[in-house]
């Protein structure tokens, strides 16, 4: 490169250093002066940003803008200024060393020389500049570089020191900073904004409460106040001032009594839209009326209530009807619950609502009414409190027997149901049903007994099994079941309770039991005839003494007639009691028998009870006593004593049958108690052989013991039986048979010893020599039976001789009597006035003696000689026509037979109760034959009898879990016994063939009961084979009993139901199916007419489907 | 199911769910039968366990969305029309006020269906009031063709006999109003009776079976019939 281009490069570069940091100078201040005009944009907006028509943003924006253009005129006149060549030239002399100008010189010459100039010096000049202008272009600037950096250096301080705060102010004001930076982005759209927002006023076109004081909200942005302005109707206008801040302010109109206009006015003349406030009336509920209509089942009346309900209390179900009306229309009308939602939602029809509801759940309910516009009403009901008082389940109990027991041998269980519920009991059902012994399942009876609906009610419906061909060892399940009276009806069961068919020693003991309690009954009842009786004669006696003095009056009389009526009812009610007894008695013995029973001498015993019974309350005395109910009121007073007279007669006949038999009854319940604890010890004796075996075969020792165990805790109930036994016989004065009892009583205990010690020992697991006590024990306990019948024998034994002794000296009285009788006949005959008059003492003597006879008889045979009632017949007529001697003495010129006469009559009488009293006492057990149908009657009952008693046994046989060879032996047993009913079926099969018509199939009986003994002979001890021996055992009962009972259950069966034919039936024809020949236009088409042709065309259907032919809506019923 | 039970549920989902209908059983859930209640002394309350057990056989064996137990309705009862199926049945005597009679041919000729059972002795009393709510239409015997008899299950002979009354065969009769059969009377057969628990009457298996069926039959067709 030539020195020439040197210098100049070198110049140029200077210039160009210098020109760019001159630009970079600029460039910095610019920048500052823009970041100072952002920070200073937020504080020129304003919070709210730029107000509309603000010429900041444009503003900045310009200035931003313009710094550009200055920026570079600026720079150019610095430029100019300090690039200019003789600057550059002079401090780079300086640098170079030069003196001032040989720069500028230097390049002047390297652009031209002058003329002249020698190109060598020229060029040497040029080297030698150039030679020293060498090196960078900042270091050649030297001073004049210097201060042009300084200058950039504070520009850029400038511009670094305004970034900061350009960055800070939109981290603290961030909204308005951005707000007033969006401002700069639109400067325009900032500028040309209205200068001020309308202007509004609320709360707008309302309907507010008739002199209501309305608060006004006046918006106006940007303004300082404005003009609020009101109209109302027939009055001035008038304007209020409302001063504002931020752009609003309230006010208030005055209170509102006509329709008001108003609205606001800003200074700028902005104006507000015009409002009205219309004056309403506040909404008022009236006539608010709730209607309680309760569940019918709860037996509750409805209720009303109007304006203030009171708190309700009602049963679940309730239907409320709620109605009403509103001052003025009503917009809705709500029930709410505690938590405020709603639960009823009332249909409203211009002032009117109305709703239903059924509550569920109690709480206080709250009412919400509003009018059309929303407005809360002034005035609403009270709040609603409600509570629901649910529908219980019914509750029901068996109260009586309460317990698992015994089945009344009559097979009627009385039974105490008490049940109740909140709102009423439906119905009881006694639910049962028969479990067998071998734990089949009979079907279930159900026995309704509807309550129609009382609160509570205590029932005592009977269970009678008594025609469920119950077998001993069943058992009876029942429970109560109550149904409340709710539509949808709510049950509740009671506890199940259960009753045992007992074997033949229950049935003997609930015998003996019945038999007590009936004595007991017939002591009740004899003392209250007693006491009748006593009345009736004391007011016999007043009656007799009031007719003597002439004191009785018509008040008298009705008093007499009234007791007399009383006491007619009373004998009524006696009567009926006896008639219930003898009731009883007959289901007693019929139980008995069902039960296979078949103790001749207890059947015997019942039939003479129930015989007796029937005699002391006869038809015609019950005929008798409601004739003279009825007759009562027209008796005159002679009539009166006549009917007291007899009802006296009749009531001491009634107290002597009732005592009579009270002694039978005693008797026959004694000697019941002495057989059934005999059963029971022969039971008791036979189950402690068996075990006696058992323990000897060996096996489960400890199981023996158990059972020795079982055995010992009977005979202590044996042991208390006895006991009382003992006392019941001592009271009766039966002597020897109480030593007797008292005797088997020892022998019991000694037993129970045997009995206490064979169990230890089997415990001890010494089998042999438990065997050998539990034998002694069982023989001990076969003496006591033995003791017991001895004792029972000698009881029987005593009777019998003393009721002997008893016929013989009444036969022997009657005889005397009639012989004194002979005697005084023949004095009567031709005897006068006076010595008939004398003989009177006589006859009353005779009379005497028959009386004391038939006492003597009475309490001697204690009625239970055969043909008692017959001979006391007698002895009732013989003292009859000893009272018609003795009329015919004192007035023997009457009209009727003579006193000789009369008196042969009773001399017949008394001779044929001698003879009557003869004959019972050699009759003894022969009570008249009966008849071969009878006979074979009582065979077959019998039979029944022992197959029952087979039947048990057999089935006793497996739960006691015997050694093998015990239960051979005693299965074998048991078959030898089948066998023998067997071959007396037979020959009674035979013997009727050969007499005629039998009344069952007795071979087809002997045949199975042969296979029975067959397959218990075979080991067979199973529950098919205990199944056919329970049914053989009913079959021979139907057929040994006399089929004059009602057997039917009363239960409603459900039945299958039995043929029928069915009719034709004609197909449906369009008649009866009532289709219209025209259907009518629908609804649409309807709607889309107007009312009147409307009208017209449904006419006119109307009349095309009543024509003939037309449809089956004919209006003619067929 | 059988085929001819799973279309008829089908058939009735849609008969009860089609907007069409004048009647919404309980709004969205379970339908269920509506017992009346009348006056007149008869026990409307009669066979507590029948309806149950029939709503049971229903939701069982049909398929359809029923409630456990019935509700106890008066004709007068607005709520009479929030179900579509009435049930009636009594020993005794039935009578309606004027004014029940009149709701009731309202709610009957508007869509609703009404089954009387002759629990034995509500017949004549039935008759009298069936006279006085519809004096312009009589009770007409349904054939064994009918198809109320035939879907979904198959009673060729028509009704079946449920329980011994007067030993007349079984019948059935109905009311219908513009070919829809408003009114269904069943005479001599008692079948509610029939659907009432097993241990109360004690009726075989196969009778409660033929009651049950029949009833899911009834209910069936009254809720599956076109409303006009």
């Amino acid at each position: 490169m030539s020195a020439a281009g040197r210098i100049g490069r070198a110049v140029e570069g200077v210039r160009a250093h210098l020109s760019r940091s001159l630009a970079v100078m600029v460039a910095a201040w610019c920048g500052t002066a823009a970041l100072g005009l952002l920070v200073l944009a937020p504080a020129l907006a304003g919070a709210d940003g730029w107000s509309a028509g603000s010429p900041g943003p444009l503003v900045i924006v310009v200035l931003i803008a313009a710094a550009v253009p200055a920026g570079i005129w600026s720079w150019r006149r610095l430029h100019r200024r300090w690039c200019a060549e003789h600057r550059v030239t002079r401090a780079m002399d300086r640098v170079g060393g030069l003196d001032d100008g040989v720069t500028l010189g230097g390049l002047e010459l390297s652009r031209s020389a002058p003329a002249g100039t020698s190109p060598g010096l020229r060029d040497l000049a040029l080297q030698q500049v150039g030679s020293r202008l060498g090196g960078d272009s900042r270091v050649l600037a030297g001073s004049l570089g210097r201060r042009v950096e300084r200058r950039v250096r504070r520009g850029v301080i400038a511009f670094l020191s305004a970034l900061p705060a350009a960055l800070a102010v939109p981290a603290a004001a961030p909204s308005r900073t951005f707000s007033a930076w969006d401002g700069l982005l639109h400067p325009l759209a900032v500028l040309v904004e209205p200068a001020l927002p309308p202007v509004t006023v609320e709360p707008g076109t309302i309907e507010v409460a008739r002199g209501a004081v309305v608060e006004v909200t006046a918006r106006a942005p940007l303004r300082d106040s404005v003009t609020l302005r009101w109209d109302i109707t027939g009055q001035v206008s008038r304007a209020r001032t409302v001063a504002l801040a931020d752009g609003a302010g309230r006010s208030s109109l005055p209170a509102v009594d006509a329709e008001t206009r108003y609205w606001i006015e800003a200074r700028d003349g902005a104006r507000s839209d015009v409002h009205l406030l219309t004056p309403v009336d506040p909404l008022f509920v009236n006539d608010f009326t709730i209607e309680v209509t309760r569940p019918p089942h709860t037996g509750l009346p409805p209720g009303e209530y109007r304006s203030e309900v009171p708190p309700l209390v009602i049963p679940a179900g309730t239907h409320l009807r709620v109605r009403g009306r509103g001052g003025r229309a009503v917009g809705a009308g709500t029930l709410l619950d505690e938590e405020g939602l709603a639960v009823l939602e009332l249909g409203v029809r211009d002032a009117r609502f109305e709703g239903s509801w059924i509550p569920h759940r109690s709480g206080t309910y709250t009412w919400r009414f509003r009018d059309a516009e929303g407005g809360e009403a002034a005035v609403s009901p009270g709040p609603l409190s409600l509570e629901i008082v649910p529908d219980l389940p019914p509750e029901v109990a068996i109260v009586h027997p309460g317990v698992d027991t015994i089945m009344p041998v009559g097979l009627r269980q009385p039974l105490v149901i008490r049940a109740g519920d909140d709102y009423g009991i439906g119905r009881v059902e006694i639910v049962a049903r028969r479990i067998t012994a071998f734990g089949e399942k009979g079907r279930q009876f159900v026995h309704r007994v509807r309550l129609g609906g009382s609160a509570g009610a205590i029932v005592r419906p009977v269970l009678d099994a008594s025609a469920w061909t119950l077998s001993p060892g069943d058992t009876i399940r029942y429970r109560a079941r109550a149904v409340d009276n709710n539509p949808s009806p709510q049950v509740r069961e009671s506890a199940e309770y259960v009753l045992w068919v007992g074997g033949a020693t229950e049935l003997g003991r609930a015998a003996e039991e019945e038999l007590s309690r009936a004595a007991a009954g017939l002591r009740e009842l004899a003392g209250e005839a007693r006491r009748a009786e006593r009345e009736t004669r004391d007011l016999r006696s007043r009656g007799e003494g009031g007719r003597r003095d002439g004191t009785r009056g018509d008040q008298a009389r009705f008093e007499d007639r009234e007791e007399i009526a009383r006491a007619s009812e009373r004998q009524e009610g006696m009567i009926a009691a006896v008639d219930s007894l003898r009731g009883e008695l007959a289901a007693l013995r019929d139980a008995l028998r069902d039960a296979g029973l078949a103790d001749p001498r207890l059947r015997d015993r019942l039939d003479e009870l129930e015989e007796l019974l029937d005699g002391a309350a006869p038809q015609d005395v019950r005929e008798q006593l409601e004739a003279l109910g009825e007759q009562l009121a027209a008796m005159d007073p002679e009539e009166l004593r006549e009917a007291l007279k007899r009802m006296a007669e009749e009531q001491e006949r009634l107290r002597r049958s009732l005592e009579d038999a009270l002694e039978r009854f005693r008797s026959a319940a004694l000697e019941q108690d002495f057989r059934a604890t005999g059963e029971e010890a022969r039971e008791l004796a036979e189950e402690q052989e068996i075990l006696a075996r058992a323990m000897l075969e060996g096996g489960d020792q400890q199981l023996r013991a158990a059972q020795q165990a079982g055995l010992e805790a009977e005979a202590q109930e044996l042991q208390q039986r006895l006991e009382e036994l003992r006392q019941r016989l001592d009271q009766a004065g039966e002597q020897r048979a109480s030593a007797g009892v008292q005797q088997a009583g020892h022998q019991l205990s000694q037993a129970r010893r045997q009995m206490r010690q064979a169990a230890r020992t089997a415990r001890q697991g010494r089998q042999r020599n438990a065997a050998r006590q539990a034998g002694q024990a069982a023989g001990d306990l076969s003496q006591l039976a033995q003791q017991l019948d001895g004792a029972q024998v000698q009881m029987l034994m005593r009777r019998m001789e003393a009721m002997r002794a008893a016929l013989a000296q009444t036969a022997s009285d009657a005889l005397a009597l009639a012989r004194r009788q002979t005697e005084l006949r023949g004095e009567m005959q031709g005897a006068g006035a006076r010595e008939l008059a004398a003989l009177r003492a006589d006859e009353a003597a005779i009379a005497q003696g028959i009386r004391n006879l038939a006492e003597n008889y009475a309490e001697g045979t204690g009625m239970a000689a055969p043909g008692a009632r017959d001979l006391i017949t007698r002895v009732g007529r013989a003292m009859e026509e000893l009272d018609a001697a003795v009329d015919a003495m004192e007035n023997p010129r009457a009209r009727g037979p003579s006193p000789a006469t009369a008196a042969g009559q009773v001399v017949r009488s008394l001779n044929e109760v001698a003879r009557m009293a003869m004959t019972s006492g050699e009759q003894g057990q022969a009570r008249g034959a009966a008849s071969a149908a009878e006979r074979m009657m009582q065979q077959l009952q019998q039979l029944a009898g022992r197959q029952g008693e087979i039947m048990r046994d057999a089935a006793a046989l497996t739960p006691m879990r015997l050694g093998r060879e015990t239960l051979r032996e005693r299965t074998e047993e048991v078959a030898g016994r089948q066998e023998r009913v067997a071959e007396e079926l037979d020959e009674l099969s035979q013997t009727e063939e050969r007499e005629g018509d039998p009344p069952a199939d007795l071979s087809a009986f002997a045949a199975e009961a042969r296979r029975l003994a067959d397959a218990l002979a075979g080991g067979r001890l199973d529950p098919e084979v205990l199944g056919r021996q329970e049914r053989l055992f009913h079959r021979l009962l139907d057929a040994g009993r006399t089929l004059d009972r009602e057997e039917e259950s009363k239960e409603r069966v459900a039945e299958q139901p039995g043929t029928f034919t069915r009719e034709r039936v004609e197909a449906l024809a369009a008649p009866d199916l009532n289709v219209l020949r025209f259907e009518f236009p629908g609804p649409a088409a309807l709607r889309a007419l107007p009312p009147a042709q409307r009208a017209l065309v449904i006419r006119y259907f109307e009349r095309l489907n009543r024509s003939p032919g037309g449809g089956a809506g004919s209006g003619e019923r067929r | 199911m059988t085929k001819p039970g799973r279309a008829a549920a089908w058939l009735l989902a849609t008969a009860l769910g089609a907007p069409a209908s004048p009647l919404h059983p309980q709004g969205t859930g379970p339908v269920t039968i509506a017992r009346l209640q009348y006056g007149g002394g008869g026990d409307w309350y009669a066979n507590p366990s029948s309806l149950p057990n029939l709503l049971a056989e229903l939701r069982e064996r049909a398929g359809i969305a029923t409630a456990d137990r019935e509700v106890a309705v008066r004709a007068t009862d607005p709520a009479l029309r929030d179900y579509p199926f009435l049930y009636m049945t009594g020993h005794g005597n039935v009578r309606f006020t004027d004014e029940e009679r009149l709701a009731l041919r309202r709610y009957l000729l508007g869509g609703g269906f009404l089954h009387a059972d002759d629990n034995y002795g509500m017949d004549e009393s039935f008759r009298r009031e069936m006279g006085l709510v519809f004096p312009d239409r009589e009770l007409v015997e349904i054939p064994p063709t009918h198809p109320v008899f035939h879907a979904p299950h198959e009673f060729p002979g028509g009704l079946p006999k449920i329980h011994e009354h007067d030993g007349a065969p079984p019948r059935a009769f109905g009311i219908f109003h513009r070919g829809r059969l408003v009114v269904i009377y069943t005479w001599e057969t008692d079948l509610g009776d029939g659907w009432e628990d097993a241990d109360v009457h004690d009726d075989p298996p196969e009778i409660r079976e033929q009651a049950l069926r029949m009833g899911v039959n009834i209910f069936v067709f009254a809720m599956s019939q076109a409303v006009s």
